[in-house]
């Protein structure tokens, strides 16, 4: 979609979402904005809310308070069949009775178009999503990710305002879910429609949004592009949320670009807020910040290298895993050789490390803990 | 073979067994006793039932009866299972046993408050009088079609539940969301896929209607309102006229039989060509 610099059209903002079962608060004061061809993701473990979220603006479940506008029009009181919106559902949801065309029909049918325009739509969508010859298949003829291929094509089909998405991969292997991932990613730059979509895994919200809503109890913890959320994790919930896997407490900020643990000098690339020199907190590190000189393509200079000690080192994806302890300090942290290593490096082994300063972060402690 | 798949085999055995010695061998046993009068073989029984006004009105009367009670307890169970479907689900077991409560009573027991009901004292009925004008429901066909719809109803709640039940209901939240209004979910998605336990009912209470032998004779009055069940009761133990009695019973059991398979078709033309949507 083409998005001129002139004017910029929100498709749908959210402001102060409030839903409680039971008395528990499921979700506290949510809110957000989303410009017209945007793909936004809400990311979070279960019971973060993010479902619920999704429901909310689908109409499917009422907020105690709150607003949503929906293309400037306030939606809180249209029930979701006249919300005009597409929903992807994690079981697929297709009608059984049903067969393939008839599934992608029936949002059509419902809106009564005209059968000549109908057949068209319905070829079209059964087309991009590369399954029109088995228009006259029952769901339950297809795998699993023609399945959800079809909900794909049934939520399209009706060209909504906006398309939904509740964990759609989830139920799909490994390999499926690459695929999958990739269609999705290509059908909205072609489409160019605007999407929320609920996903625990981050690196489905990397790879598809445009804008993520990292989710904590309800709370929206932080809410920005994927570029941002890597370099600038908001919270630590975040930081440790996107693979900054080592946490090391009673670190003390030295200035903007140093911290220290114990008597280790750590460079810092980002801070969270209200940090300031000489302040008690937390540093996150993600193991793929912490080289391993020894096994470094690049000389890494020998200035500053910390020796540590392998204790175990495991392949991951066509990389290695050390978990490693410094020298100088009682400190265990995971590295990440972005390289198979073999014979993998052994238990005992004596290396040194360099810390890469972009990923890592410093977090303040609560004051009340000083 | 493992020892589980040989006890099963040998359960399966059992039940085979049991199924031959108890129902097939006493049914073709009444069969071939239907066609021999006087040491003859003879079709004539056959013939005097298919020609013979009594026997034909009855055969009639009982078709009737049976089908309007199937469907009215369809209509009524449907309801019954959508409302209970459609509480929250931790409440939904103490509706279930309400309806299967009736069914913990003797039938003899519950026809008798039915007599009370339908009888000329009773309030309920004045307070209908009143309002419809004089209405003679007792020892009438309807009250037969009363205490029938009475004995089945849970049998076809209970079916029709299970079928409900077993919609996700994700579907229906798909089917909104696709634009279509609860009305129209409920005809094109909850009502075909309830389909199954519409037709599974269905054959359970017209067999059970058919085969009704309690509520004639203590709802309908005496022998004008008798069904084939009766009738054929009243020829082999008052009258003593075995063949008749028995040709007479193998005539309904023919009958439920064409009516049962009648339904299995449906329901196997329904699970490979899907209803036409418009």
């Amino acid at each position: 979609m083409a998005r001129s610099n002139s004017k910029i059209e929100i498709a749908i903002s959210l402001d102060s979402i409030v839903k409680e079962y039971q008395g528990e608060r499921v979700i506290d004061q949510v809110g957000f904005q989303l410009q017209e061809g945007e793909f936004l993701s809400l990311l979070g473990p279960s019971g973060s809310g993010k479902t619920t979220i999704l429901r909310i603006v689908a109409g499917l479940v009422k907020p105690d308070s709150g607003s949503i506008i929906l293309k400037g029009k306030n939606i809180e009181h249209i029930p979701p069949h006249l919300r005009n919106m597409g929903m992807v559902f994690q079981q697929y949801a297709l009608f059984p009775h049903l067969t393939v065309y008839e599934n992608v029909a029936y949002g059509l049918k419902a809106r009564r178009l005209e059968k000549k325009v109908m057949k068209e739509r319905v070829s079209k969508y059964l087309e991009l999503v590369d399954l029109l010859p088995f228009a006259k298949r029952k769901p339950k003829e297809l795998s699993g990710g023609q399945q959800q291929r079809v909900s794909l094509a049934r939520a399209l089909a009706t060209e909504p305002i906006l398309l939904l998405f509740d964990e759609p991969l989830s139920n799909l292997d490994a390999r499926l879910k690459e695929q999958m991932l990739h269609e999705i990613h290509t059908l909205h730059r072609t489409l160019g429609f605007t999407a929320i979509y609920v996903t625990h895994d981050q690196n489905e919200a990397l790879y598809l949004s445009d804008k993520i809503a990292v989710l904590n109890h309800g709370k929206i913890e932080q809410f920005a592009s994927p570029e941002k959320i890597l370099q600038h994790p908001k919270t630590p919930f975040v930081a440790d949320f996107f693979g900054y896997v080592n946490r090391l407490e009673d670190a003390i900020l030295q200035d903007n670009n140093t911290a220290t643990v114990g008597q280790i000098n750590v460079p810092i690339g980002h801070q969270g807020i209200n940090s300031l020199a000489g302040k008690k907190g937390q540093l996150f590190i993600r193991p793929n910040a912490i080289q391993v000189a020894e096994y470094q393509q690049t000389l890494v200079k020998d200035k500053g290298n910390l020796p540590a000690v392998v204790l175990d080192a495991r392949y991951r994806g066509g990389e290695t895993e050390v978990q490693i302890q410094l020298v100088n300090e009682a400190v265990n942290l995971t590295a990440v050789i972005p390289k198979m290593i073999v014979p993998s490096p052994k238990q005992g082994e004596q290396i040194s490390i360099v810390f890469d300063s972009s990923g890592i972060c410093f977090f303040p402690g609560d004051d009340s803990d000083e | 073979m493992n020892r589980m798949t040989r006890l099963y085999t040998g359960m399966g055995f059992i039940a085979i067994l049991y199924l031959f010695c108890f129902f097939l061998y006493p049914l073709l046993k009444v069969f071939y006793t239907s066609l021999w009068i006087n040491d003859q073989f003879t079709f004539d029984n056959y013939i005097k039932i298919l020609t013979t006004s009594i026997y034909t009105q009855v055969l009639m009367k009982t078709l009737s009866v049976a089908v309007i009670s199937t469907v009215i307890a369809l209509g009524l169970g449907y309801l019954m299972a959508y409302f209970i479907v459609t509480r929250r689900p931790e409440r939904q077991g103490i509706w279930l046993l309400i309806v299967v409560s009736s069914m913990f009573m003797s039938l003899t027991v519950r026809l008798y408050g039915w007599l009370i009901i339908l009888g000329e004292n009773s309030p309920i009925l004045k307070a209908l009088t009143s309002l419809f004008g004089k209405i003679q429901l007792l020892f009438s066909e309807k009250a037969i079609v009363v205490g029938i719809v009475h004995f089945i109803l849970p049998f076809v709640t209970l079916t029709i539940y299970t079928s409900l039940k077993k919609i996700e209901p994700s579907l229906l939240e798909a089917s909104n969301m696709l634009g279509a209004s609860p009305l129209r979910t409920f005809w094109r998605i909850t009502f075909p896929l309830s389909l199954p336990g519409i037709y599974a009912g269905g054959s359970i209470a017209f067999a059970l209607s058919a085969s009704t032998f309690l509520v004639p004779i203590m709802l309908g009055g005496g022998p004008k309102n008798y069904l084939i069940a009766n009738i054929a009761y009243d020829l082999i133990v008052t009258v003593g006229n075995l063949d008749m009695g028995a040709a007479l019973s193998f005539v309904l059991f023919v009958m439920v039989i064409l009516i049962l398979s009648i339904f299995n078709l449906l329901e196997r033309r329904g699970q490979h060509a899907p209803r036409k949507m418009d």
